[in-house]
């Protein structure tokens, strides 16, 4: 069959997306080893070995010959680096990374020869062909991999007594067995999914370790001392599984599932400080030891180069365990006519656009039936109002039977009316719910389809940031983590180029050289930590480093010579407000051009990227600590929840995440510092403008009575600004949509939505109106922390554990000793706590889900803000190897959790804050 | 299927094979170019019939505040916010204010969308190129910038491009 130029121009789109697929996972592979992420290596170098080996199926396939040879040899390579555990040298991984880079090139240019090498293609492989002789002749070396940590020795403390009320006690316990029981189902349900051999034996045997540790490590904190025995072995056996998962044979899983029923008999029977096991539970933990030692001496037997995993695990089940039903019911097709060739299906970018557009067009068009429901609403009251004033009208009528009875009809007329007019108003109110209902249900399905986690851009950054090293000469350790939260994809593929405008500031103009950082008392490696968050309704990306910071007395500098405005208006600037004009273009403290940055186009980039995505950007910057810039991006592009309010007769929104409060004249105080309105809040002057003023509409009446006064009290940051109102109208999501290609850029102005009235209202940009604040009032700003009275007595403590039972325990104790106690179930969870609420001291546990209080700890120790925060971690992790590592990560004290006291953590604590 | 819905639906389907031709035409035609025309102020302009996305009746204009003059605000189709342009604003200076010229062609110029606010659609018109002249040195130099070329019985034809990448077109974030 001949395809039409159309056709191969299609299929070569397909082949380009799928390559550069196979390219981006190959190349996270090689930024991981380079970067001594070697836990997962011989996984990550088998998974890299079938992206290679794909790309050639598909370059071949295609019939696209030079990036098939490409692909071959790469192949070739990563086998002979999976299966022979070769020891890779900083330039063979340059050498690899180059390769892909010239598989990028080539498939950039599809257009020339399909069979041809260019000059770049002949060097990779060539250089690949090198690396394969060199490594095929030479005895193979051993990779470096280290071995995993030693399984966890049972620490032998003695049991602290708790020293708690009855009342107390006995909700502990009914804490720990809801929790315990949920444990016991998760352990079930993943030993089920290893004997069915669905998903990674690996990962889940990892996921059934956690659960186990879990479980030992609650039924230890409260006394439930023969759970934690038997826990404990069978934590044991999960970990020696994890080396060899091909020995999850079915007769194991017999074990395991019985010794889950012995541990979920105990959980009901025993009771606290009980460590005497019972006959069944004894025989258990025999037989789970017996099981471990086994494990273990097969793991000795085998060869060395075998004791490393091969990059494909064997399937665990068997195929002959599944059972299919060979004949369907007629009335339903046979499985294999329903079995898709698998999960996925290409669905293109501009489809789903489609989709989302019309969904949103669905969303206004129900504001108009929402809009009908309260005007039906107001006319059934207003036909009420007609009946009573038919009734009255009855009554005052003279006794005259005839016009009696006939206003008799007109009312009973009204009346039959108004209930069949409430009958239609229930039922279209009720129609509209559910249309509401499913409208909502379209546009939160179609935002998942749009989601991808953040970890999507990591290997980006991983990328640039070796690359602008490279070229500066720089030394830098680099922190990814939150990669798992999910932003819309249009989002992050709009970030991308805003955060390499970022890396390549923190690299250039921020970190320091070597011997610059030795001379400041810093580590000679700079640091750069980029860490994503969620917070409210959107995710936080953060990118810090722990450079030189901004000198602000350069920005001031710059801003006089480019002479914008007046010199002594720049003179009494504050740092905010200078920081605030890096964003503008042309703006730049850097006075040379340099080949990575310094054109002063980068940060207004961001900015304006920020603005059209509907999130904002943020920067703290230290002089000798470092800069951070916060960037906060929606989760959805579909809807955004603002507060509706009216100004000079027009309606406009504004993001409700920035709203700080809405307050009636009475409860605050208005005065006049430095010739302008402030407004006094909670003891904080906020400053105060009008936007009639700034958007210059015909003016709203200010002069109005206090007590009328309606204030809305915006946020952006640490800044605040205040406006007067004329009226709110409610709280509502809308559709913020952009006002046009020519309107891009409209001071104060971020979009329009459509109302229900089918009005358009203005959507305002909180991050201009903090800024207007800050120029136009900034003398009669005040920090925030030179306001707030400091009326908080009690220490307030973040608890930290995924287990229920730990955190209701410490908080039990903290909260007794007189302290305010906040918890949170992982890292991440801690995260949103700290970054929302105002936090003095952090207790955290180690094996946590999704973040563990290592990384926990490890994010808030690279960013300055955080520093001074104080984190005790407590585990049950007791060796002195896991002490070692807690406290060198920067944890401020480490407690193990069999001998917690009330006492000791208060010690503790007192000493800390 | 009815004789009457199948002879319905072959006049239809022949009505759309003569339009597909007609535009074939159009636009293949050689030596011609095609272009939409339209009045301001009683005056003939035209733009190139391949930039023109749309006409529409002018319904509802949502003035926004703090944008160029010569931008009376946003008109909405199909949920898009398009910015209205006042063309009076460059082809006639000396009236500066509220048009009420009630049509609005969508069009592109230097990669934006725009509509602009006219008086009348006066039609399709194919011009042989060999018609068109670049503007002279009596035309009115405050409009020759944005002037593509002129043809011989004195219709204007805007030159988009030029004319949205003049300075001030688009707004830009006042200073605070």
């Amino acid at each position: 069959m001949k395809l039409s130029n159309e056709q191969i121009s299609e299929l070569q789109e397909v082949f380009k997306e799928e390559a550069m697929n196979h390219i981006k996972a190959i190349g996270k592979t090689l930024v991981q080893l380079t970067e001594g992420e070697t836990d997962d290596a011989i996984e990550a170098l088998g998974l890299a070995y079938r992206e290679a080996h794909g790309l050639k199926g598909s370059a071949s396939t295609i019939g696209v010959t030079r990036v098939a040879r490409l692909g071959e040899k790469l192949e070739e390579v990563l086998r002979l680096i999976s299966n022979d555990r070769l020891s890779l040298r900083f330039e063979d991984i340059e050498m690899l990374l180059d390769t892909l880079d010239t598989i990028r090139k080539s498939l950039d240019d599809l257009t020339t020869s399909m069979d041809e090498l260019s000059d770049d293609e002949k060097i990779s492989i060539r250089k690949l062909d090198d690396f394969i002789a060199r490594h095929t002749e030479a005895p193979s070396e051993a990779a470096g991999i280290p071995k995993p940590p030693p399984p966890e020795e049972v620490t032998k403390a003695p049991k602290k007594e708790l020293d708690l009320p009855s009342d107390q006690m006995s909700y502990l316990m009914s804490v720990f067995r809801t929790e315990a029981g949920e444990h016991i189902k998760s352990l079930a349900e993943l030993l089920f999914n290893l004997e069915e051999g669905s998903g990674d034996a690996s990962e889940t045997l990892v996921k059934a370790f956690r659960e186990a540790h879990s479980l030992k490590g609650s039924s230890g904190t409260i006394g439930f001392e023969r759970v934690a025995t038997v826990t404990h072995a069978l934590e044991d056996v999960f970990g020696a599984l994890q080396k060899s998962p091909e020995s999850t044979t079915p007769k194991v899983i017999d074990v395991l599932l019985d010794t889950i029923d012995v541990i979920r008999r105990s959980i009901k029977e025993a009771s606290i400080g009980d460590a005497s096991l019972s006959t069944k539970e004894a025989a258990t933990v025999e037989v789970l030891k017996d099981l471990v030692a086994s494990l273990r001496a097969k793991e000795s037997q085998a060869p060395v180069v075998s004791s490393i995993a091969p990059p494909i695990a064997p399937p665990i089940s068997r195929a002959d365990d599944i059972k299919v039903s060979e004949s369907p019911p007629k009335d339903r097709p046979s499985i294999k006519e329903v079995q898709p060739r698998d999960n996925f299906i290409r669905v293109s970018e501009e489809s789903i656009a489609n989709l989302i557009a019309q969904v949103g067009e669905l969303f206004e068009a129900h504001l108009y039936l929402t809009s009908t429901t309260s005007d039906l609403k107001q006319l059934d009251n207003a036909v009420g109002d007609l009946l009573k004033g038919v009734s009255q009208w009855r009554q005052r009528l003279d006794t005259d039977t005839k016009k009696d009875t006939e206003a008799e009809a007109i009312h009973d007329r009204i009346r039959g009316l108004r209930i069949q007019l409430a009958q239609i108003t229930k039922t279209f109110s009720r129609d509209e719910r559910q249309f509401s209902k499913l409208i909502q249900n379209s546009q939160e399905a179609l935002r998942k389809i749009r989601l991808a986690p953040v970890s999507t851009i990591f290997v980006m950054i991983r990328r640039q940031v070796r690359e602008i090293c490279r070229l500066t000469n720089k030394r830098v350790e680099l922190f990814l983590d939150g990669g798992e939260y999910a932003v819309d994809r249009t989002v992050l593929e709009a970030i991308e180029d805003p955060l390499i405008h970022l890396l390549r500031n923190a690299v250039d103009h921020g970190i320091e050289h070597p011997e610059q950082r030795i001379k400041a008392g810093k580590s000679e490696k700079g640091r750069i930590s980029v860490v994503a968050r969620h917070i409210g309704d959107a995710v936080e990306l953060s990118i810090s480093d722990d450079g030189q910071g901004i000198d602000p007395e350069k920005v001031r500098a710059a801003l006089k010579k480019k002479k914008r405005m007046k010199e002594h208006e720049v003179e009494s600037m504050s740092k905010d407000e200078l920081f605030d004009y890096l964003f503008e273009s042309g703006v730049s403290t850097q006075s040379d051009v340099s080949k990575i940055s310094g054109r002063g186009v980068g940060l207004d980039v961001v900015k304006y990227t920020m603005e059209r995505l509907g999130g904002e950007v943020r920067l703290n910057s230290q002089m000798g600590r470092g800069t951070e810039f916060n960037l906060r991006l929606p989760l959805s592009m579909s809807t955004l929840r603002c507060l509706l309010f009216k100004v000079s007769g027009r309606i406009m929104a504004i993001p409700a995440s920035n709203i700080e409060k809405v307050i009636l004249g009475t409860d605050s105080e208005t005065k006049q510092i430095g010739g302008g309105d402030v407004i006094t809040f909670k003891g904080v002057n906020i400053p105060m403008g009008s936007l009639s003023d700034l958007l210059h509409l015909s003016a709203t009446d200010m002069s109005q009575k206090t007590e009328n006064r309606i204030i809305v009290i915006i946020s952006f940051g640490e800044r605040r600004f205040s406006f007067q109102v004329d009226d709110i109208i409610e709280y509502a999501q809308i559709i913020l949509r952009p006002l046009g290609d020519l309107l891009e850029r409209v001071s104060y102005i971020s979009g329009i939505t459509l109302l229900g009235t089918g009005e358009l209202a203005l959507v305002l940009n909180p991050s201009d109106l903090v800024r207007a604040a800050g120029s136009t009032y900034s003398k009669r700003t005040m920090s925030l922390s030179d306001n707030l009275d400091e009326t908080s007595t009690s220490a307030r403590i973040l608890v930290v554990d995924d287990s229920m039972a730990t955190r209701t325990l410490e908080k039990t104790l903290l909260e007794s000793a007189g302290y305010t106690v906040l918890t949170a179930s992982d890292g991440y969870k801690a995260l949103d706590v700290i970054n929302t609420d105002k936090i003095d001291l952090i207790i955290t546990d180690i094996q946590m889900p999704n973040m563990n209080g290592l990384e926990l700890t490890r994010t808030l120790k690279t960013q300055y803000r955080f520093l001074q925060l104080p984190v005790v971690l407590v585990s049950s992790l007791g060796s002195d190897e896991d002490k070692a590592r807690g406290l060198d990560i920067g944890a401020d004290a480490y407690i193990v959790k069999r001998e917690l006291s009330q006492k000791e953590l208060v010690d503790t604590i007192e000493q800390l804050l | 299927m009815s004789d009457t819905e199948a002879m319905n639906e072959s006049i239809l389907q022949r009505r759309a094979d003569i339009l597909a031709q007609q535009i074939e035409k159009l636009d293949t035609k050689e030596g011609t170019t095609a272009l939409l025309e339209f009045s301001i102020m009683g005056l003939r302009y035209a733009v190139p019939l391949n930039k023109v996305h749309a006409v529409t009746q002018i319904s509802e204009i949502t003035a926004i505040p703090l944008v160029p003059r010569h931008i009376p605000g946003i008109i909405r189709r199909r949920g898009e916010s398009i910015a209205l342009v006042n063309l009076e604003y460059f082809f006639h200076s000396n009236r500066v204010g509220i048009s009420d010229a009630d049509y609005a062609i969508i069009v592109t110029g230097a990669s934006k969308q725009l509509a602009l606010q006219v008086e009348n659609i006066i039609g399709v018109v194919l011009i042989p190129e060999k018609e068109l002249v670049a503007p002279q040195d009596n035309f009115d130099p405050a409009q020759a910038p944005y002037v593509f070329a002129v043809t011989i019985d004195g219709l204007i034809i805007v030159d988009l491009d030029r004319l949205v990448s003049a300075k001030g077109f688009t707004a830009e974030k006042v200073s605070t």
